[in-house]
Order: structure tokens, then sequence, then C-alpha cells
């Protein structure tokens, strides 16, 4: 086993990556939420993805079918909108439905920031686990769960 | 366990700070709970609380050795934390390569400005 090495902890929480396109913002984010233009991008290089469903708005699912360019079935990722703020934000959770070796089943969330930059566009990825409960807590379905309980605590009094 | 359960469990270890203190502590070298404790303002029972949630995501070991117990990182739960980011970088990494160049290929910039210069965008189709 490779040893340890813990001492970038704070910034290894989370996964943040930035990338500078040129073309403008609106391009940049209507990408990742048409069916057709997100299946041609996402991925590894031995990734033909395939949309099994899309549906743009918040509250909205979408599947991807990651099919491998050797012909094996790949796995299928899945997730539901979260916020969709064009040409700004998108926030959506990302989860493996099955088969993946490293992250199958784990509840994570993905956001995707989009800044003009004379023209080009700065787009910043922050994927994170939220499934235990600090993570979670920090974002809305925290929010959306505590409104829930309070619902039906003001049903039943 | 499964990897997504230790995943689950290590990054709810790390989320909170003493807890990141403690294994910061230990990344310099293995040393007794007592030692461990000593910099920390908060209780004997506290400390040992958050060991115990250590121990679970498998990123740090507690042995007995007479009346002293001592710590030391246990590499597993970091290294399911470290497969994990490594497995997303690359695949957002070649993701956001491949999305520059779907963005070259494609030209509807012209279009849309056109569209939107008419005022409402037209629905699909000629």
């Amino acid at each position: 086993m490779a040893s340890a090495k813990p001492p970038d902890i704070e910034s290894d929480l989370v996964l943040v990556i930035t990338k500078t396109f040129d073309a403008p913002r609106e391009r940049v984010f209507d990408a990742w939420l048409d069916p057709d233009s997100i299946a041609l991008w996402i991925g590894t290089r031995d990734i033909r993805a395939e949309t099994l469903e899309l549906t743009p708005h918040v509250g909205g699912r979408y599947r991807i079918h990651m099919r491998r360019t050797d012909g094996s079935s790949g796995p299928i990722v899945s997730g539901t909108y979260r916020e969709i703020a064009r040409p700004e934000r998108l926030i959506f959770t990302w989860t493996w439905e099955s088969g993946h070796p490293v992250a199958a089943g784990q509840d994570t969330l993905v956001t995707v920031t989009f800044a003009e930059r004379s023209g080009r566009t700065e787009m910043t990825l922050k994927h994170e686990v939220f499934s235990s409960k600090d993570v979670r807590d920090r974002h809305k379905e925290g929010w959306t769960v505590s409104f829930e309980k309070m619902a039906e605590r003001l049903a039943q009094a | 366990m499964t990897a997504a359960t230790l995943l689950d469990l290590s990054f709810s270890a790390l989320a909170d700070p003493t807890r990141r203190a403690i294994l910061r502590r230990l990344a310099q070298g293995e040393t007794t709970v007592a030692e461990l404790a000593k910099p920390f303002p908060i209780s004997a029972p506290a400390i040992s609380r958050h060991l115990r949630v250590l121990e679970a995501a498998s990123l740090i070991r507690q042995e007995r050795e007479g009346q002293f117990r001592r710590c030391r990182l246990d590499p597993a739960g970091l290294q399911t934390a470290a497969m994990w980011l490594d497995f997303y970088r690359g695949f957002w990494s070649e993701s956001f390569d491949r999305l520059g160049e779907y963005l070259k290929t494609t030209q509807p910039v012209l279009t849309k400005r056109k569209a939107r210069s008419h005022g409402k965008r037209k629905a699909a189709g000629h």
C-alpha cells in the first residue's frame, strides 16, 4: 500500500477544475443542457456517451450512458438539476447507477460556474461528495430536508 | 465495506476542522492519544469521539500499549479519497478538452446572434 499523503487535506476535500473556452458563456452553458451536445464531449476519450434522458429544469433529471468506444457497455450516470441560472451557474447531483469501479452509488454534487473574461468563458467545476451530513448541510438539500421536516411537524400539530 | 461507503465515511470524517488538525499532527508521526490531545481545548472524551470517527473511516489506527493508546495514520482511508479525486480529475479534464474541441467545430454563434438581433428566437424548423 502506498504511503499516506495527508498534508493537503483542506484542499483535497473537493475537486475544483477551471478551464477557459474561446466562446461566449451562453454557448458553453448550453453545451451542458442540450441532450445532443453534452453527449459529444462528456467523458474520457474512450467514451461515446448517449443521453438517455435530459429534462433541463430545476428538479428535472438526466441519465447518460457512458458507452465505451470498444463496444463494451460502460456505466450510467444520473442526477437531478438543482439550479439552472443561465449563463452564470449550473448545479446538479451526480450518481453512478451501477457498475462504476470507483464511485458507484455515491451521491455527489457538481457546481459549474461560467465567468465572462473579455469575450471568452472561464468555466469552473466543483465536484464534491455530499452524502456525508456535514457537506450536505452546506447545500440546498439541507434546507429542503429541514423544510420537509418542518412541514411534517406542522401537519402533525 | 464497499469503496463508496468507505469514501462517504472518510469525506464525512475529513469535514471537521479538529479531525483535520489531528490528521495533520499524525502526518508528522505516530503519537500517544494523551500527547495528541494536548493542543486541543476540548475534553478527553471529545478527542476520543473524534478518534473513533477517524478510525471508522480507516483514516487512523489506534493501538493499546500498556496504559497508553497510540495513534497513527492508516493509509487506507486517505488512499480511497485520493483515488476518487484522481478519477474525477481525469474524467473532467478530458471532458473539458473535448468540450473545447466541440465548441471550435460547431459554429452556431452567428445563427444565434442573428436570431437574437431579430428579437425572439425562432422555433426549431425551417
